[in-house]
C-alpha cells in the first residue's frame, strides 16, 4: 500500500501522459482517415463525372448524326462516309468502334431492299440473322468501312431483344439511348470486353415527331455507334488514380454479369475503402464502384500519427521519470525533515528532561510582542499551573520582590542590549498564596535582527528557596550563639562598627553594656552544665524583653553578654535599661522546677563620652564591668572616664 | 376601330413585356446556360420542362444568342464559379455558392422525404435514428436547412449514396439500395408513378420554402449585367409569365403558391 502510494503520482503522470498521447493518436488517426476518405471520394466523383461528360460528348455527337439525317431526305452512303469522316472521331470519341446507320424495313419491303443494297456495291448483303420477322432493322452502312466493321453490315439488332429495347427506347424519346451490356456481333475477341451500342434515331424527311405517337409513326431507322468501355475508359481526360480500382456496372445492381468495366480485373480485393456513386446516362443507370488498393492509403496515409504516438510515449516516459524523480527528492526532504524533527524532538525532550528533572522551568520571551511562554514547571514553582497565569511579561515583573525588582529587570536588560551575553538573577517571586519565593532566573538572547536588536530571550528559572533558607541558616550559625540565638561576637561586632559608623555621621549617641552573670559559675557545679544552659537561654530572653527592637543584644563568653543601643538620647537612658537589665537578672529564675537566684554586673561605655572606636568603647565598657563585679556585683558602672552624675547605688 | 384598338393595346403590351429592349443585357457575345435533368424541371427525353420553357423566354426578352446544354448538376456548379458556364437555373444558394454565382429568383417550394413505407420511419427524425438506413441525393444538391442538417450527418456516418440524377435514386429505392430520398414538387409525377407510390411515403421537412433562381456566374457577367438579367427575371413574375409557365406543369394553385414568394 505504502509503495503504491509512492509510486501513485509517477503512475499518475504516466496514465495521463499517455492517455493524452492515445486521444492525439485517435484525432490524428481520424484526420488522416478523413482526408483519405476525402480523397477516395474525390477521384470517385471525378471518375464518375468525365464518364458522365464522355457519354454527353458521345449523345451530342449522335444528335449531330441526327441533325445531319434531319437535314436531308435521302442521305447517299457517299455524304455519311464523309459526314463521319469529318468528325474525326479521335480522342475524345475513343471508344466508339464506329457510326453506321440501320434502315427500318417492313417485311413486305425485304427483298426489294436487298436487291437494291446488293445493286449498289454489295453483292453479298444479305440481312442476318435470317427468319421471318415483322420488320426488319438491318445495318445498310459501318463507317469507316474497313476491318471487323465490315461484319456488321446487314445485322439486324432489332432481332436481339437488349438491342432492341435501346432503339425503341430512342425512338419512343426523339433522343440518343444506349443499350445495356452486350457484346457485339463484331467483336470475337474476349480480351475487347464488353461494351454498349448508342442508339439515335432517323424519323422521316419532315414528319411530326412532337408526341410519342408521331415519332413512333415517323420512325425511318437508326444511327448507331458501338462503343468499347475499355477503350472508353483509358481515354478519359485527365488521369485516374492509380491506386483506386474502378469497376462501373450496368444498373444498379454490381454482380459480375452486370461488370461493364473493371480498372484491376485480376485483382483481389480487400480495400481499405469501398464506395459507389450512380450515373445516368443514355436512359440507363450505371453504378461506379471504386475501391482503394493497398498503395492508396500507404500514398496518402502519410500519418503523423506514428509519430504522434512515438513522439508521445517517449515523453510520457521521460514526465515519468521527472516525476520519479521529483518524487524520490521529495521524498527524500520529507524523510529529512521528518528526521531532522524527530532529533530536535529528542533534543527538546532530552533538554526538557533535564531541566524539569533538575527542577528548572524554561520561559521564552518574545520582545516584539513582550509575550512570554512559561513552561509547565515555571509556572509550578511559584503555585500555577499553565492557563491560568497571563503570558506577558508585565504580569512577571509585578510579582518580583521590590527590593529586588530593580536589580533584576537591570541584569535582564544589561543582556538585552548586548553588554553581557547571558544574565542571572536572584530575587524573590511572590506565588500564587502570596509567599515569597527565592528563584534564579538565567537567560541570554537567541535572536537579534541585522541592527543587533534583541528579537527572541530565552533563560530558565530554578526554585532556589531550600538553598536560600540553608544559606540563611548557616550565615546565622556563623553569627550567632548556638545557644541562646544572640548575635555572636562577629556579629555584635559588626553590628557595633555600623551603628558606630551612623553615629559618628549623625552625631548621635550610642552605649555599649558589658553584662556579666554573677557567680554563674556555681550555678553550673551546683545545678549542672545543663541548667546552666537553660539559664543562659533564660537570661537571654530577658535580655531582650528588656530592649528596644533597635537595640542588639550578644553573648560573648560564657556568661558574658554584650548589649548595643544606638540611636540613645541620654546617658541617663542607658543608665536606666542598663538598670531594668539589672532587676530583670535579679528576679528568680524557676528551672527545671528549681529556683536559682543569680545577679548581673553591667559595664556602660558611651560614645561619644567614652571613646570614638570600637575597640575604646569595648575596653571602657569591659573596664566598667570588672569595676561594677569589683564592687560586690549585682550592679551598673559607667566608664570611669564618665562625666555624668553618679550612679544611684544599687540595692542587694 | 376595334382592330386598330387591339393593335395598340398588343403594341403597348409588347413594350411594356419588352424593358430588355432600353437597357438589356450585353449580348455581344454568345452566352451558355446548362440545364440539368430534373423532374418537371427539365427532361431530356422530351426536351420538354419548367427551365427550358424559362430558357426560352429569357433568350426571348433578351434577345441574345444562348446556347442551352444538359449537364449534371455538380458539373454545372464547377463550370458555373469557373466562369466556363454563364448561366442555370432553378439554384438555391448557400454561403459558398454566394461567392461566386449570383441569383435571380422565380420560384420558392419546399422540400419532402420520399421514404420506403417498410423503413419504420414515421417523422423525418426517425430516419438518422435507424442506422440501417441509407439516403440517396443528387450529387451537387443543397435543399432546405433540415434537410441539409440530415444530409450532412448521414453523410458523416458515411450512410448517404450519391447520383448523378433522379433516375438512379428512384431505382436504388425501389431495389431497397436505399430507403430515403429528397424531393421537390417537380418530382411529384415520378413520385407518384405506380411501384414507387405503393412503397413510399412523403414526409415534409417542415422548413420554410427555398428559393430558386436563375444562377449567374460571377466571374463571367459582371455586376451590373447581373442586375439586367435580374431585371428580367423580375418582368418575368411581374407579368405572370413565371406563373403561366408552372401552369403548365401544375395545377393553377401550386403553380401560384410556387411563383408567389417575397424575395
Amino acid at each position: 500500500m505504502t509503495r503504491l502510494r509512492r509510486h501513485l503520482p509517477v503512475l499518475l503522470v504516466l496514465c495521463t501522459a499517455l492517455g493524452a498521447t492515445g486521444l492525439l493518436w485517435q484525432h490524428e488517426q481520424q484526420i488522416t482517415e478523413r482526408r483519405l476518405r476525402a480523397r477516395f471520394d474525390d477521384s470517385l466523383r471525378d471518375v464518375a463525372s468525365r464518364v458522365v461528360q464522355r457519354m454527353s460528348t458521345y449523345e451530342q455527337m449522335m444528335r449531330g448524326v441526327q441533325g445531319f439525317h434531319a437535314g436531308s431526305a435521302d442521305i447517299r452512303p457517299q455524304e455519311f462516309a464523309a459526314y463521319v469522316s469529318s468528325l474525326q472521331l479521335g480522342a475524345e470519341f475513343a471508344g466508339i468502334q464506329g457510326i453506321g446507320r440501320i434502315s427500318l424495313i417492313p417485311t413486305a419491303d425485304k427483298l426489294r431492299f436487298i436487291n437494291t443494297m446488293r445493286d449498289q456495291g454489295m453483292p453479298d448483303y444479305t440481312i442476318h440473322p435470317p427468319g421471318e420477322r415483322p420488320v426488319y432493322a438491318p445495318i445498310i452502312q459501318v463507317e469507316p468501312y474497313a476491318g471487323r466493321n465490315l461484319v456488321a453490315l446487314g445485322f439486324d439488332p432489332y432481332s436481339d431483344p437488349l438491342r432492341r429495347a435501346a432503339m425503341e427506347a430512342a425512338r419512343d424519346a426523339g433522343i440518343p439511348r444506349i443499350t445495356g451490356k452486350l457484346r457485339q456481333i463484331l467483336d470475337q475477341r474476349p480480351e475487347d470486353g464488353p461494351s454498349f451500342i448508342l442508339y439515335a434515331p432517323i424519323f422521316h424527311h419532315g414528319a411530326a415527331i412532337t408526341t410519342l405517337a408521331e415519332r413512333r409513326a415517323g420512325i425511318a431507322g437508326w444511327v448507331y455507334a458501338p462503343v468499347r468501355l475499355a477503350e472508353m475508359m483509358a481515354s478519359l481526360y485527365g488521369s485516374t488514380d492509380p491506386d483506386i480500382a474502378f469497376h462501373i456496372h450496368d444498373g444498379i445492381e454490381n454482380t459480375s454479369e452486370s461488370l461493364l468495366y473493371a480498372s484491376h480485373p485480376d485483382s483481389q480485393f480487400n480495400p481499405l475503402l469501398h464506395g459507389y456513386e450512380y450515373i445516368q446516362v443514355g436512359g440507363h443507370s450505371w453504378t461506379i464502384e471504386a475501391y482503394s488498393l493497398p498503395g492508396f492509403a500507404a500514398r496518402y496515409a502519410r500519418s503523423d500519427a506514428n509519430t504522434i504516438a512515438i513522439s508521445g510515449i517517449c515523453l510520457s516516459l521521460l514526465l515519468a521519470l521527472l516525476t520519479r524523480i521529483l518524487s524520490t527528492a521529495r521524498q527524500m526532504a520529507i524523510n529529512l525533515a521528518q528526521r531532522m524533527t524527530e532529533d530536535l524532538r529528542s533534543s527538546e525532550e532530552r533538554w526538557k528532561f533535564a531541566l524539569e528533572g533538575a527542577g528548572d522551568g524554561v520561559w521564552d520571551r518574545d520582545l516584539s510582542t513582550d509575550t512570554v511562554f512559561y513552561s509547565r514547571r515555571c509556572l509550578e514553582i511559584f503555585g500555577y499551573v499553565p492557563g491560568e497565569f497571563p503570558p506577558v511579561r508585565s504580569a512577571w515583573i509585578s510579582r518580583i520582590h521590590p527590593e529586588d525588582r530593580a536589580a533584576a529587570l537591570a541584569d535582564t536588560e544589561a543582556c538585552i542590549n548586548g553588554h553581557q551575553e547571558s544574565f542571572a538573577s536572584e530575587y524573590r517571586l511572590r506565588c500564587k498564596d502570596d509567599t515569597w519565593k527565592w528563584v534564579l532566573s538565567r537567560g541570554r538572547v537567541m535572536h537579534r535582527d541585522q541592527n543587533g536588536k534583541a528579537l527572541r530571550l530565552i533563560g530558565t528559572i530554578s526554585d532556589i528557596d531550600a538553598r536560600k533558607t540553608i544559606e540563611e541558616q548557616i550565615r546565622h550559625m556563623a553569627q550567632h550563639d548556638q545557644l541562646t540565638n544572640l548575635p555572636n561576637r562577629a556579629l555584635f561586632a559588626d553590628r557595633l562598627q555600623q551603628a558606630l559608623s551612623l553615629a559618628r555621621r549623625d552625631h548621635t549617641h550610642l552605649a555599649l553594656f558589658f553584662v556579666d552573670l554573677d557567680e554563674f559559675k556555681s550555678v553550673n557545679d551546683r545545678f549542672g552544665h545543663g541548667i546552666g544552659d537553660l539559664l543562659l537561654q533564660e537570661v537571654a530572653q530577658r535580655l531582650h524583653a528588656c530592649l528596644r527592637e533597635s537595640d542588639t543584644a550578644g553573648r560573648i563568653g560564657g556568661d558574658e553578654f554584650v548589649i548595643l543601643l544606638p540611636a540613645l538620647g541620654t546617658m541617663q537612658d542607658a543608665w536606666h535599661v542598663a538598670e531594668k537589665i539589672r532587676s530583670a537578672m535579679a528576679e528568680p529564675f524557676i528551672l527545671d522546677r528549681q529556683t536559682i537566684r543569680i545577679s548581673a554586673s553591667i559595664g556602660i561605655a558611651c560614645h561619644p563620652e567614652h571613646g570614638d572606636t570600637d575597640t575604646v568603647l569595648w575596653t571602657a565598657a569591659d573596664v566598667a564591668m570588672y569595676a561594677a563585679k569589683e564592687a560586690g556585683g549585682n550592679r551598673v558602672a559607667f566608664s570611669e572616664t564618665c562625666t555624668f552624675p553618679p550612679v544611684p547605688a544599687t540595692p542587694h | 376601330m376595334t382592330s386598330f384598338l387591339k393593335a395598340v393595346l398588343l403594341c403597348v403590351t409588347l413594350s411594356c413585356s419588352s424593358p430588355v429592349i432600353a437597357a438589356g443585357p450585353d449580348c455581344s457575345r454568345p452566352l451558355t446556360l446548362a440545364l440539368h435533368e430534373h423532374g418537371l424541371l427539365y427532361d431530356s427525353a422530351t426536351d420538354r420542362g419548367i427551365d427550358r420553357d424559362i430558357a426560352d423566354e429569357l433568350i426571348r426578352r433578351s434577345g441574345c444568342k444562348i446556347t442551352v446544354t444538359v449537364i449534371q448538376r455538380a458539373r454545372i456548379w464547377q463550370l458555373i464559379e469557373s466562369g466556363a458556364l454563364d448561366f442555370s437555373l432553378s439554384g438555391i444558394t448557400n454561403a459558398e455558392r454566394d461567392q461566386f454565382a449570383g441569383f435571380a429568383w422565380y420560384f420558392s417550394n419546399k422540400y419532402y422525404l420520399l421514404v420506403r413505407r417498410d423503413a419504420g420511419v414515421a417523422g423525418i427524425s426517425d430516419f438518422p435514428r435507424n442506422s440501417t438506413l441509407r439516403l440517396g441525393v443528387i450529387r451537387g444538391f443543397r435543399y432546405s436547412k433540415t434537410a441539409n442538417a440530415l444530409v450532412d450527418q448521414l453523410a458523416e456516418g458515411r450512410r448517404v449514396s450519391f447520383a448523378s440524377g433522379l433516375d438512379p435514386l428512384y431505382e436504388l429505392l425501389l431495389g431497397n439500395r436505399i430507403q430515403g430520398m429528397i424531393i421537390e414538387p417537380f418530382d411529384y409525377p415520378a413520385a407518384e408513378n405506380g411501384k414507387i407510390r405503393e412503397q413510399s411515403s412523403i414526409l415534409e421537412f417542415g422548413d420554410d420554402p427555398v428559393p430558386h433562381g436563375l444562377i449567374m456566374s460571377k466571374k463571367s457577367l459582371s455586376t451590373t449585367e447581373q442586375g439586367k438579367w435580374r431585371e428580367i427575371m423580375r418582368a418575368m413574375r411581374e407579368d405572370g409569365t413565371t406563373q403561366r409557365i408552372f401552369e403548365k406543369y401544375f395545377p393553377a394553385e401550386l403553380a401560384r403558391t410556387l411563383t408567389h414568394f417575397s424575395d
